[in-house]
């Protein structure tokens, strides 16, 4: 009985400290883990930082330009390349028609 | 209960082992010591079970319940965006225009460098822009500390780090950067290297852009546009090299909020580099300088006149020669010779009839309008670099002539701008501002019927007169050319101008008040020798809106006559 009893005891104790030992590890990995996430974090943020003032630079007006004057054939829009559908001439419903039957026909 | 528990379990045996005890005379020393023994253990037992109770305590106290002391996890004090020491300032669209990098500086401990000359030598390897004599001397001298190099790039410092020299290390610091440039660099402004506003919006808002609140570091936006800004600053830049111009300066402005859109002033610096900057760059002539505008003044004796009721559009004034009054003598620039009404003299451009119609009004009229105009003082715009404008004194009534033409009052460019816009907008002023959001509830200066006449004479000079090389194609423009003579030393100097242009834009709606200006443009054989305003400020304006239009989304209107080829008929 006090056998037992003791035992039963000792085993607790051992398993209450095993735990406690495995607990203790976990928390300490996942602080570890932590501090590196937030080191992390801090420096992507950084990064990030520097990199949209980089782009700030890099996607300036002036420069674009010059790229885009030597890199491709577009050149700045004029005013009468910008339309309004609403102004363009509408044929009437009867055209439509006109087109539905065209298509159905073979 | 626990301290119980031992001594019941001791007690019993005791009692059974005196029960099974002989009776004798040595009964009652026994049974003396065995009480003692008792009590003895009684009290260790009671000892031992309060020295686990307490630990049993503690270890849930420590494993549940507080969190100790100790933090939890070793934040690194977190230097990041939002807890820089400058808040970043950005336009419209969010286009970065200043914002604080983090920078690296290179500094020794020569006690603790073991090699001087090798530790140059690599340095300068790694740093090109490093002199290795001058790093030799400094590790070599008696200070226990010196800096090598300031500003180092993350590239250079992890360069550095990969020498892996002893005595080496980096201090952080912060610079502030302007990825754009030159592009808004009157607006926006310069920091010091301590991180302290000079000029512009930097300056301005000094201590607001100080507070880096951490978490909550928004950047202040501005209303500029940085795509209008370069196009009417690569416009504004081509014109001043095409007529030999001094300078000049331009401004974009929405016509219903006073909100500006662009602002560029020319010759400009770069913000990055302010200390190179020769000093008349620094000079941000659209708000700083305050110029005799000349005939887009015109817009405002008309506009006073007409509302006053003092005039109506048949009204006609005599220009039938120049004015002489006291020493001077006030003449048109292209004489009409006649009787002129108020739209002839608005769209002609008489001087003389302007004076007349200005005189009608009367000195004190004129004056209290112009007020109400924002004309009279400082613009109150968030830049702390505005012109004063420069009233004549006394306001006489060749003043009141003269300025009734644009001449002896002397204002700038924003103010100028500020004010026609609200004259084209429908007749009500708004304080001109540069910060987004911001919208001051403006105040009626003129009758909305008034600002719709004003339109429509706008427009005729674009359409019949000086104006007519700012016309684009499929744009509706109205706008007013004001060709001033520079004052010099001996009354006003013929050979140098200030000629400028101001438009509103779609004018049936206004949107967008453009103004431009050019000091000292000279005239070339293409514009067969003239430098005024319709021939150099007109066509740059125009240039201006042929680029604005698509880029603010307005479709040109389909020329009148030119009917459509059958080719684009469509049927949805």
């Amino acid at each position: 009985m006090t056998a037992g009893a003791s035992f039963l005891w000792a085993v607790l104790i051992g398993a209450s400290a095993a735990g406690a030992y495995q607990l203790t590890l976990a928390v300490q990995r996942t602080e570890a883990e932590l501090a590196r996430l937030d080191t992390e974090l801090v420096e992507s943020r950084e990064a990030i930082h520097v990199l949209k003032a980089e782009w700030a630079y890099l996607t300036r007006p002036e420069r674009l330009a010059t790229l885009a004057r030597r890199h491709l054939a577009l050149v700045p829009m004029e005013p009468g390349q910008l339309g309004d559908p609403a102004a363009l001439p509408y044929a009437g419903a009867g055209a439509i028609a006109a087109l539905d039957r065209e298509e159905a026909a073979p | 209960m626990s301290r119980r528990a031992p001594a019941g379990q001791l007690a019993l045996p005791i009692a059974e082992g005196t029960a099974a005890r002989p009776r004798g005379g040595r009964a009652d020393g026994m049974r003396g010591a065995l009480a003692t023994a008792r009590n003895r253990l009684v009290l260790g037992g009671a000892l031992f079970a309060l020295a686990f109770a307490t630990i049993a305590v503690r270890l849930v106290d420590v494993a549940l319940v507080t969190d100790g002391f100790e933090p939890r996890a070793a934040r690194p004090p977190a230097v990041s965006a939002a807890e820089l020491a400058r808040r970043d300032i950005v336009d419209r669209n969010g286009v970065l225009l200043a914002t604080n990098l983090p920078t690296a500086t290179l500094y020794a401990e020569p006690a603790r460098v073991p090699d001087a000359r090798a530790t140059a030598a690599r340095l300068a390897a790694v740093l090109p822009d490093l002199d290795p004599a001058t790093v030799l001397a400094r590790l070599t001298g008696s200070r226990n500390t010196v800096w090598l190099k300031r500003d180092l790039t993350p590239r250079q410092q992890k360069a550095v780090n990969r020498l892996g020299l002893p005595g080496l290390g980096f201090e952080r610091a912060e610079r502030r950067v302007y990825p754009l440039g030159r592009l808004a660099a009157h607006v926006v402004g310069y920091a010091g290297i301590d991180n302290q506003g000079l000029a512009g919006l930097e300056r301005a808002f000094d201590a607001a852009l100080r507070t880096a609140t951490p978490g909550a570091a928004r950047p202040l936006r501005l209303t500029l546009d940085v795509r209008i800004q370069y196009l009417v600053r690569d416009e504004l830049a081509r014109a001043i090299a095409r007529f030999g111009a001094k300078g000049g300066a331009a401004i974009v402005m929405e016509a219903n909020s006073a909100a500006v859109r662009a602002m560029v002033s020319l010759p400009d610096f770069d913000p990055n580099a302010v200390g190179e900057a020769p000093r008349q760059a620094l000079f941000n002539r659209a708000s700083q300088g305050a110029y005799e505008m000349g005939s887009t003044f015109k817009i405002f004796t008309a506009a006073m006149s007409l509302d006053s009721g003092i005039a109506s559009l048949g009204d006609r004034y005599d220009a039938t020669r120049p004015i002489r009054i006291a020493r001077f003598v006030i003449r048109d620039y292209r004489p009409e010779n006649r009787w002129l009404t108020v739209p002839e003299v608005f769209v002609y451009s008489s001087n003389i009839g302007a004076a007349r119609i200005a005189v009608a009004v009367g000195a004190a009229a004129q004056r209290r309008f112009l007020d109400r105009l924002g004309l009279l003082r400082p613009a109150a715009i968030e830049i702390p670099e505005v012109a004063r404008p420069l009233l004549p004194q006394p306001w006489s009534e060749i003043a009141t002539m003269t300025v009734g033409f644009g001449h002896g009052l002397a204002v700038s460019p924003l103010q100028l701008t500020a004010a026609v816009a609200a004259v084209v907008n429908g007749g009500v002023f708004h304080r001109p501002t540069l910060i987004a959001g911001t919208r001051s509830p403006g105040t009626r200066v003129i009758l909305a019927r008034t600002s719709a006449e004003l339109r429509g004479l706008m427009r005729r000079v674009v359409e019949e007169t000086t104006g007519r090389k700012a016309a684009v194609p499929g744009y509706a423009i109205g706008g007013k050319t004001g060709t001033a003579e520079k004052p010099g030393p001996n009354g006003y100097r013929r050979d140098a101008l200030l000629s400028s242009f101001v438009a509103a834009f779609p004018i049936d709606r206004p949107r967008f008040v453009v103004f431009a200006m050019l000091d000292e443009p000279h005239g070339r054989p293409e514009t067969l020798g003239y430098a005024t305003a319709g021939w150099t400020a007109a066509p740059l304006v125009g240039r201006i809106i042929a680029r604005l239009g698509p880029l603010a989304g307005f479709p040109a209107a389909a020329e009148s006559g030119s009917t459509p080829r059958e080719g684009l008929r469509v049927a949805f």
